[in-house]
Parts: C-alpha cells; sequence; structure tokens
C-alpha cells in the first residue's frame, strides 16, 4: 500500500530525470524509462496479486491531504481495487512492451532521448488516472495524459500535418473535458468531496450516491444522471467517441509505438476506465434509466459508424484507427448495458491485439520503406514471417474467431448483454453489423499487406528482434487472455465482484450463451469469408467502390464529419476571433487616437502658456532688471568726490532730519 | 546776537573793539582758510593752509591751552604743512602749465551748495541750542603741561601707546608706498 | 566771549573745508580741505573744554592732542598715496581715478 504512489511517481521520475539530461543522451533516457517502466509493472504486479484473494470490504484507500483552505481541506489519494489494479498492471505491461519496442523502431531518429523522456511522462500519467482515488487528480493526470499526447503525436513536428493533428486531438479532447469539468465542479458542489472512497463519506459511496439520484435539476433529470452525462463528455473526447472521434485517426500522424499505445491500449481506454471508476454516479437512478442508456446508444452508434468507415480506407494505420474507434464503441456499450467487468475484459483484451496489431502495422511499415499505403504493399508473408504470424493473431482476436482469442469471448459477452437490455434491442444490431464488419475490414487490410505479391518500390525485410519481441509476446496474451475470459471460468467477473472464480463447465452450454455464441461465430466467419473472397485478388479500384461508388466516397470520406466541423464550428470560432481582433483594434485606435489628440491639444496648450506667459514674462522681467541694473550702474562713476558729495548730502539731510525729530 | 552785539558796541565801541581783538587770530585762520580753498595755484593755496593753521595755533594759545597751540604750531605748520609743500613739488605735471582747479561745473556746484547748507544747520543748532547759550563768560580754565603729562601717562596712558603704534605705522606705510622701485 | 562764537569760528571753518572736500579737483586741495576739517573740530573740542563746567578735567584738551597726533600720520599716508598715484597715473586730478567706474 505504502509503494502505491510510487506507481505512477516512477515513470514521471524518470521523465523529469531524462528533461533534465544533457540533450541527446540516448542510453541514460531509454535505460531511465525502461527501468522506471519495469519497476512499476513489478509493483503493480504485487498489487495487483494483493487484490488477488478477494473478500476484500471495498477498495484500500490512501487518502492525503493536499490543501487546507479557510472552508476546509482538499483532499486527493489513491486506492487499489480490482478495477485498477488489473487495469494498473495491463497498462505497465503493455507500456514496458512498447517502450522496447520503440527501442529498435525509433533507433534512427534524431529525438531519440524526447521521445522516451514524453513516453514516460504519459505512462506516470497515465498510471495516476488509473490509481487516482479524486475525481480532482484524475482530472489533472487526465489532462497530462492529454498533454503527453499532444506531445506525442506532434513529435516530428516540422511536418505540419504532424502539428495539426496534434493541435486538433488536444482541442477535441478539450471540448470533452469542459464538459468532465463542469461535472466535477457540480459533483463536488453537490457532494461536498472528490474523493471517491473515503470510509463512507466518498462522492461514489452510497451516501453520496444516493442523495445525488434523489436531487431533480430542470427537465426532471437527476442530479447523478446529469453529472455523469457530464463526465460522459469528457470520457467520450478521450475515448473518440462520436461526435469528438474526429482525433482519432488523425492522431496517426505520431510515430506507430505512440499510435499503438497511446491510441490503442491504454490513453483511449481511459474513458472508458473513467466511466467504470464513477459508474456508481452513471447507475444512481438504476442500470436501465438515465445516463447508462445515452452512454449505450452511443458507444453502439460509434462502433458500426467507425466500421464503416474503416471498411474504405487505404492506410494501414487509419484502418486500425477507426477500428479502435468501434472497439471502445463496443466498450461503452457494455458498460452502457451495465457490465463494468464485460468492458474491462474487454478493454484489457483490446490492449493486447490491438497493441499488437499497432506494433505490427509499425513492423510492416518499418520493412517496406515507410509506406503506409496498403494498396502499395502486399506479399509480405513472405518477406516478413514473424511479423504475419503474429498480426494474424491479432486479427483474428480482433474480428472473434472463437475459443482461442480473447477477443472472441469478450465481444460474445458484450452482445449477449445487448441482446438482453430491456431498453431496446438496436444496440445488439448496431454491435453485431459492426461485428461483421470488424471481421470483413481486418481480413480486406490482411489480404492488401500480406496477400498476393508485393506491389511496392523497396526490398521488404523483417524487423529486428527488439521489434518482434515484444509482437510475440502480445500474441501469446492475445491468446492467453482468453483463458481469464471464458465463461467457463468467469474468473474476472469474479475478480471484479471480490470472490474467488470457479470453474464452471455448466456455463459454455448455458442456452443463451449458446445463441449469441453461435451468433458472433456465424458474423465473424462471414465476414472474413467475405473480406478474402473480395480482395483475394488485389485489384487497384476497391470492389465496394465498384459495387457502390458514391456510398463507398462517404465512408472513404468518413462521413464527411470532419469538413462538416470545419464548415461550421470551426469557422464560427474564426470568425469569433476576427471579430474580438477587430473590436479591440477598432477600441484601441479610439482610445488611442483620443489619447493622442488629447495629449497633443494639451501640450499645444501648455507650450502656448509656456511662450506667451512665462518666456514673455521672465524675458521682460530679467530685460527690466538688467536695464535697472545697467542705470543703476551707470551711476557708479568711479569718482570719490561725486561719492562724497552724495554721502555728504545724505548726512546733512539725515542730521537735519535728527534735528527736526529733536525739536 | 547782533542785537546784542550792536548795542554793546554803541555802549562802549573800544571795549568791544578790545574785545573783539582778540578774535583776531579767528578772523585770519577763517580767512586764510577761504584763501586756500578759493585758490588756483596750489602753492599758494598751501601757504594760505599753513597761515591758517598759525592763527589757529595762536586761538588755542589765546584759550588757554598752551601747550595744544604750541603742538598744533609744530606738528601742522612745522610738519604736516611742509609735507603737503613737498608734495606739491613732487607731483607737479611734466608739463609747465597750472593745475587746473577749476571750479567750474556741477559737481563742484553741488559741493559748495552742501557745505553751506552744513553752515546754517551747524549755525542754526549752535544759535538756538541752549546748552551754547548758556555760558557767557570765559572762566580761567588752563591746561598745565604737567597736568597734561600726568594724563597722558596716566589714564590716557593706553592712547599715547596706540599713537605711538599708529605713528609707526604710518610712518613705514608712508615709507614703503612712496618708495620708488628702481 | 563765549562759547557761541568759537562755535560758529568752528562752524565755519568745518563749512570750509567741506567745500573743499566737496569741490576742488586736485587731490592735495581735497587733502587741505580734510585738515581744515580736523582743525575745526580741534576747535570744537579746546572751546567746549575752555568753557565747560570742570576745565580741571583735560579731556577736550587731551582729545584735541591725540587728534593732531593721528592727523599728521593720516597727511603723511595720504600724501604718500598721492604721490604713487601721480607717478602710476601721472595725475593728482581725483576725477581721473575712476576704474571702479561701474
Amino acid at each position: 500500500m505504502i509503494t502505491l504512489p510510487l506507481i505512477p511517481l516512477l515513470p514521471l521520475l524518470a521523465a523529469g530525470a531524462t528533461a533534465l539530461m544533457p540533450r541527446g543522451r540516448r542510453g541514460p533516457a531509454a535505460g531511465a524509462a525502461i527501468f522506471a517502466q519495469a519497476a512499476s509493472t513489478l509493483l503493480a504486479l504485487a498489487a495487483f496479486a494483493g487484490t488477488l484473494g478477494g473478500g476484500h470490504d471495498g477498495p484500500a484507500c490512501l487518502n492525503f491531504e493536499w490543501i487546507a483552505t479557510g472552508g476546509g481541506t482538499l483532499r486527493l489519494g489513491m486506492l487499489i481495487d480490482p478495477l485498477s489494479a488489473g487495469m494498473a498492471l495491463m497498462v505497465s505491461f503493455v507500456s514496458l512492451l512498447i517502450f522496447v519496442y520503440s527501442l529498435g523502431y525509433m533507433k534512427d531518429d534524431a529525438n531519440f532521448a524526447r521521445f522516451f523522456c514524453f513516453l514516460s511522462l504519459f505512462s506516470g500519467a497515465m498510471l495516476g488516472v488509473v490509481l487516482s482515488n479524486s475525481l480532482l487528480l484524475t482530472f489533472a493526470c487526465w489532462e497530462l495524459v492529454g498533454l503527453a499526447s499532444y506531445l506525442l503525436i506532434g513529435f516530428w513536428f516540422h511536418k505540419p500535418e504532424a502539428a495539426a493533428a496534434a493541435k486538433k486531438a488536444f482541442l477535441t479532447t478539450r471540448v470533452g473535458d469542459m464538459g468532465f469539468l463542469i461535472g466535477m465542479l457540480w459533483l463536488y458542489a453537490s457532494t461536498g468531496t472528490l474523493l471517491f472512497y473515503d470510509g463512507g463519506n466518498g462522492c461514489l459511496e452510497a451516501s453520496a450516491v444516493s442523495a445525488l439520484a434523489a436531487q431533480t435539476v430542470g427537465f426532471g433529470l437527476a442530479a447523478s444522471n446529469v453529472i455523469a452525462l457530464l463526465i460522459f463528455c469528457g470520457a467520450a473526447g478521450k475515448s473518440g467517441q462520436f461526435p469528438l472521434h474526429v482525433w482519432l485517426p488523425d492522431a496517426m500522424e505520431g510515430p506507430t509505438p505512440v499510435s499503438a499505445l497511446i491510441h490503442a491500449a491504454t490513453m483511449v481506454a481511459a474513458g472508458v476506465y473513467l466511466v467504470a471508476r464513477v459508474f456508481p454516479i452513471f447507475a444512481a437512478t438504476g442500470v436501465t434509466t438515465g445516463a447508462l442508456v445515452v452512454v449505450a446508444w452511443i458507444g453502439a452508434g460509434t462502433a458500426l459508424m467507425a466500421a464503416l468507415i474503416a471498411v474504405a480506407q487505404t492506410d494501414i494505420k487509419r484502418i486500425l484507427a477507426y477500428s479502435t474507434v468501434s472497439q471502445l464503441g463496443f466498450m461503452m456499450l457494455a458498460l452502457g448495458v451495465g457490465s463494468v467487468p464485460a468492458a474491462m475484459a474487454h478493454l484489457i483484451a483490446h490492449a493486447f491485439f490491438k497493441a499488437l496489431l499497432f506494433l505490427g502495422a509499425g513492423s510492416v511499415i518499418h520493412g517496406v520503406g515507410d509506406e503506409q499505403d496498403v494498396r502499395k504493399m502486399g506479399g509480405l508473408r513472405k518477406y516478413q514471417p514473424v511479423t504475419f504470424l503474429t498480426y494474424a493473431v491479432g486479427m483474428m482476436a480482433l474480428s472473434g474467431v472463437p475459443f482461442f482469442f480473447s477477443g472472441f469471448w469478450s465481444k460474445d459477452e458484450i452482445l449477449h448483454l445487448a441482446h438482453g437490455w430491456p431498453v431496446s434491442h438496436v444496440p445488439f444490431f448496431l454491435a453485431g453489423a459492426a461485428a461483421f464488419l470488424t471481421a470483413f475490414y481486418m481480413t480486406r487490410q490482411m489480404c492488401f499487406v500480406f496477400a498476393g505479391s508485393y506491389r511496392g518500390g523497396v526490398h521488404p525485410h523483417e524487423s529486428p528482434g527488439v521489434m518482434t519481441l515484444p509482437l510475440v509476446v502480445l500474441a501469446l496474451f492475445a491468446v492467453g487472455m482468453s483463458i481469464p475470459l471464458t465463461p467457463a471460468w468467469p474468473w474476472l467477473h469474479g475478480y471484479h465482484a471480490g470472490h474467488a472464480p470457479e470453474l464452471d463447465l455448466a456455463r459454455l452450454v448455458d442456452h443463451g450463451f449458446l445463441t449469441i455464441a453461435g451468433l458472433s461465430v456465424l458474423l465473424a466467419g462471414s465476414g472474413i469469408a467475405a473480406g478474402y473472397w473480395l480482395y483475394r485478388k488485389f485489384s487497384p479500384t476497391d470492389p465496394l467502390e465498384r459495387a457502390w461508388a458514391g456510398g463507398f466516397r462517404v465512408l472513404a470520406g468518413r462521413f464527411f464529419i470532419d469538413e462538416l466541423y470545419a464548415a461550421t464550428i470551426i469557422r464560427a470560432f474564426g470568425f469569433l476571433g476576427r471579430a474580438a481582433a477587430a473590436i479591440d483594434r477598432i477600441i484601441s485606435a479610439v482610445t488611442m487616437g483620443a489619447a493622442g489628440i488629447l495629449a497633443r491639444a494639451f501640450s499645444a496648450l501648455a507650450d502656448f502658456f509656456d511662450r506667451m506667459g512665462v518666456n514673455l514674462g521672465f524675458d521682460s522681467l530679467c530685460g527690466g532688471l538688467k536695464d535697472g541694473g545697467d542705470l543703476f550702474s551707470s551711476w557708479q562713476s568711479g569718482r570719490v568726490q561725486s561719492y562724497l558729495r552724495i554721502l555728504a548730502a545724505g548726512t546733512v539731510v539725515l542730521l537735519f532730519f535728527v534735528g527736526w525729530l529733536l525739536s | 546776537m547782533i542785537q546784542n552785539i550792536l548795542n554793546e558796541l554803541a555802549a562802549d565801541p573800544w571795549g568791544v573793539a578790545g574785545k573783539w581783538f582778540a578774535l583776531a587770530p579767528a578772523a585770519v585762520l577763517l580767512l586764510a582758510a577761504a584763501a586756500a580753498v578759493v585758490a588756483r595755484n596750489l602753492v599758494r593755496a598751501a601757504l594760505a593752509l599753513t597761515l591758517s593753521f598759525m592763527a589757529l595755533g595762536v586761538l588755542f594759545i589765546s584759550l588757554g591751552a598752551e601747550f595744544l597751540g604750541f603742538v598744533q604750531l609744530m606738528v601742522y605748520v612745522g610738519a604736516v604743512a611742509m609735507l603737503i609743500v613737498f608734495a606739491i613739488l613732487l607731483t607737479r605735471p611734466d608739463r609747465l602749465r597750472r593745475t587746473a582747479t577749476a571750479l567750474r561745473g556741477a559737481g563742484p556746484a553741488a559741493g559748495v551748495v552742501i557745505g553751506l547748507v552744513t553752515l546754517g544747520g551747524l549755525l542754526g543748532v549752535i544759535s538756538t541750542s541752549p546748552l551754547a547759550a548758556g555760558t557767557k563768560c570765559a572762566p580761567a580754565a588752563t591746561a598745565p603741561v604737567a597736568r597734561i603729562g600726568e594724563v597722558l601717562m596716566g589714564s590716557h596712558v593706553a592712547a599715547l601707546l596706540a599713537v605711538g603704534v599708529l605713528l609707526t605705522a604710518a610712518l613705514v606705510g608712508a615709507a614703503i608706498l612712496a618708495i620708488e622701485d628702481k | 566771549m563765549n562759547l557761541q562764537i568759537f562755535l560758529a569760528i568752528s562752524a565755519v571753518l568745518f563749512a570750509t573745508g567741506l567745500a573743499a572736500v566737496l569741490s576742488r579737483a586736485n587731490a592735495i586741495l581735497v587733502l587741505i580741505g580734510i585738515e581744515l576739517m580736523l582743525g575745526a573740530a580741534n576747535l570744537n573740542f579746546v572751546a567746549f573744554w575752555k568753557f565747560s563746567p570742570s576745565p580741571s578735567d583735560l579731556t577736550g584738551v587731551m582729545f584735541a592732542l591725540f587728534s593732531i597726533a593721528v592727523a599728521a600720520a593720516e597727511v603723511a599716508v595720504g600724501l604718500a598715496i598721492i604721490i604713487l598715484v601721480h607717478r602710476r597715473m601721472n595725475t593728482v586730478d581725483v576725477d581721473d581715478a575712476d576704474e571702479l567706474k561701474g
């Protein structure tokens, strides 16, 4: 428990040390980052082991006073419970693997040390988000994560696209964060605390939650739902849900390890984690009413929308980016239908295989000389066998190939829950369609990249071991995670609930389960078959485009949402900015002009008085004095006798006067 | 006062003459002084001055201050007048012309006027002053030399010594001033 | 003989001397005027002594005595100055010494 703060602190310290190091020391930078990350992983593992026993009465908290204000104190804290321990372990472990991968991927980059500094910064902040017991601390680390994302997306800042993408990411998530901030402030105002668990006084504990549910604000909404929706704004921004999804595909401008770490496995999962963390508030008015409904709909809608867009993309990383958005939609759907364990299961499974897919894509890009257009790849299974095999494992996990791959189990659980949602069956259909399309576009991508013959220019080569080793490890996890996630051994569910899991094979043949499982197998299979059938032979124009050019154009144009935003919101803000600047210019011109005129008038007046009054007066005075002096001096003849005469005359007069006085 | 004189003259002309004869030195004094002041020739002025000094000495003696009269004669006539004559000789102009001791111009006229005004004022004071009018007869006042000596060395010894210093300084100073630096 | 006569005489002598000082241009004549004024003062002192209530108090005579002594010194120095001025400026005209003219 005491070592809990070290888990986020060690990578932050590594980032600080790297920042203070003299420029360009690659060895110490990478060494500090990897060492700190490995230490955090071990500590997270220890914390995780501590929570395995089950039977804990609520999370273990480490709260401390941060600021003592006049009215009270502001307290922050960290916690460990099954949710955060599992997440922390996943985040730290995947980060460690990606750090190692980056040693090879960024080997030739001149800003190697800076990369690892930012990676450590991100890692520390992300672990801070995961382990925080206070919404304020979460928000602070949330923003730090956003900052690290901005720095890493725009890592190659001399590329204008990268700089623009970084700015877009930051601004879009900022919009969501505004809602988050307002929700946080509202929560603080309503409950008086931002600590999640505080011995009964926390804002997620029973008394506060029920109080929030009882409060109503306008339109008959419960306070808890409004706060939940506001916080969901931040989660939607970070996790790329509609309408704040626009930044995620552009974020692929960053280096591939960044895409893998931040925009697949960890940062984008922070939104899901946030909702999972604050779930008591979401579920305050009941699992099938209120905010969770909104979350479910947005999740399902985003899943389908992103899957549709991914079908028409040609950049290898962009396909994976839209796939990430789609899978995050699945996770949000899981949360919306009321199951935190299902969402977390999919999150953790997704983290492993999506990181695997991104790192594999990075390996592919590295091997074909930094080419990212899938139409210029092909036949790489011969040249990059390890990459091909691991990528296939990831693809199968993502598509939901059954039994051996974690993705099947977690996605199936979500479909099962969506099917059983009392509110509506539409999200189930949306999710099913998305699952079909997931298999379809992943097969399409695999065909473009690995099947057929090579269509590019350079001679492709396999990546070095430092890059392929993490791929293999992640592939093993993608397969291995299927074991804890099966319903036969509902280990993760039991873990979250706090009791020891048991092996229950009967659940496998449960009627409801088999139906949905069969359905998802069908969806995955048909998706893979359709994809293989359409794309096994490469053709310059996409078969779908040939089938329906208009629809394909809409999909390829990403439903033109970016263009819509640019035409409306961004133009509006540009207009406002220009208007403000114009007003400012006018006001300053008027005031400056008026001030200038006033000053000139005053100075002219002063000059007039000075010349006429002072100068003339003074000059004439001096002239008079001088003339008087000249007159007096002319009387000084220098002749003693005349002086004597005057003297004598004066004396005589005086004597006469005295005599007259005395008489 | 004039009325008294005229009455006296009418009463006893020879007595008055005899009385007034005692003022002869005074008359000489005044006339010589006037001559000295008005003279156009410097030497004549100097000689007239000498005469006036002599008359003043006689006047002192007739007033009973014999020692003073003799001192006046010795110092003034014997030394000062000589000095003045020497100075006149030494400051003769190179060209032999009469010193223009003109009495023309506004300045000299003003000077004369001032002198006359002064005279008028003094005479008025004298005639109206009760102190001066009170004493009629000349009492018998003597200043014996022995007494003068006693006073000089007695109560006025400081003044005597000071005058001695003064004279020494004046002597040295005059010598220094007048020495020609060749 | 009374005091007034002598005072009148001394007054006339004084006025003469004053007129000489104020109107004559020659420095030596100015000096002569000064001497006449001093003589008049001496006469005044002696007259007052003569007609004073206590003639045994010789103050008047003493004063006149010392006056004569000082006058002698003053004449000496004054003439030395006149000679010096004559040497420098070749004139004894009082009006020619106007270098302090302003």
